[in-house]
């Protein structure tokens, strides 16, 4: 299980932002470890499309 | 990067890697890194051999950068194939109306050569006929061998026949002058007849280019489509 504060790091390292709701944060919360919830992140739609220009120009080549 | 993003890079390192990072120089590729989001893709491009979940993270990443190119070639080449498609109708109709016109033109080329042929015999019928006259007129004997003593009817038919040498002449000159026309209408018609070839040709040319083009991008789209489904 994770803490509260790490969900909300993740969520400000990986999207950008603060979760939406409390909810969302205690949904994530049972996950083993960070990485878990950093991996889920990274290849969530929003990441993909937040990062598009980046991935497109590091990966694409 | 100043020391504030420097440090939300390593807090991003230490979110996903936890203790897998130990023993990396991470400080290193935040230091070749300009800004946070760089540096994500960096990391993860650099444990990407090492640790599974990173490899189905960036392997997702690539999957839907090739879709996304597939989508947009595809796309740009329905795009393409449209507009030769358009562009061929439009060359086609611009060959129809061109021919058309073409024909047009023959047939009135072909009326002005009926009536400049007409003119021709017109001018040497009157021609002979004035021919005629001007022999009657100059012969001394044409009237002394006459039995006739009334001298004044042979003046009387002598400006007679003056009277109609002068209107054959005005009408010969009329009918000349008429001629001239119709062949300045007929070498202008020529004219247009010869631009009218060229345009053709030219609009041949388009239409030969367009047909050996098209089965290609056909083909292109058709493996595209092949590939995707």
């Amino acid at each position: 299980m994770i803490s509260k504060e790490q969900i909300i790091l993740l969520y400000r390292r990986i999207l950008d932002r603060e979760p939406e709701s409390e909810a969302v944060i205690q949904e994530k919360r049972p996950s083993a470890n960070s990485a878990d919830v950093a991996i889920e992140m990274l290849m969530s739609d929003e990441f993909l499309k937040k990062n598009a220009d980046v991935i497109k120009s590091m990966v694409g080549r | 990067m100043n020391p504030r993003e420097k440090q939300q890079c390593l807090e991003f390192a230490q979110l996903l890697l936890g203790d897998s990072g130990r023993g990396t120089d991470i400080a290193i590729l935040v230091d070749r890194c300009e800004s946070l989001p760089v540096f994500r893709i960096a990391l993860l491009l650099e444990f990407e051999a090492s640790i599974a979940p990173i490899q189905r993270v960036v392997a997702k990443w690539r999957e839907s950068l090739s879709r996304s190119d597939a989508g947009s070639d595809s796309s740009g080449l329905h795009f393409a194939a449209e507009m030769m498609a358009l562009k061929q109708s439009e060359l086609e109709r611009a060959l129809r109306d061109s021919t058309s016109e073409m024909l047009d033109k023959l047939k009135m080329i072909d009326t002005f050569t009926t009536q400049q042929a007409a003119l021709r015999d017109e001018l040497l019928v009157m021609g002979e006929l004035i021919s005629g006259i001007g022999k009657r007129a100059v012969t001394p004997d044409h009237f002394q061998e006459r039995d006739s003593v009334d001298d004044n009817a042979s003046m009387h038919t002598h400006e007679l026949l003056v009277l109609k040498q002068g209107e054959i002449r005005q009408s010969l000159r009329d009918s000349t002058a008429s001629l001239l026309d119709n062949l300045k209408a007929l070498d202008a018609l020529a004219t247009t007849q010869s631009d009218l070839k060229a345009n053709l040709v030219e609009v041949s040319d388009f239409l030969v280019r367009f047909q050996q083009k098209t089965p290609k991008i056909q083909a292109g789209v058709a493996e595209l489509q092949g590939i995707q489904s």
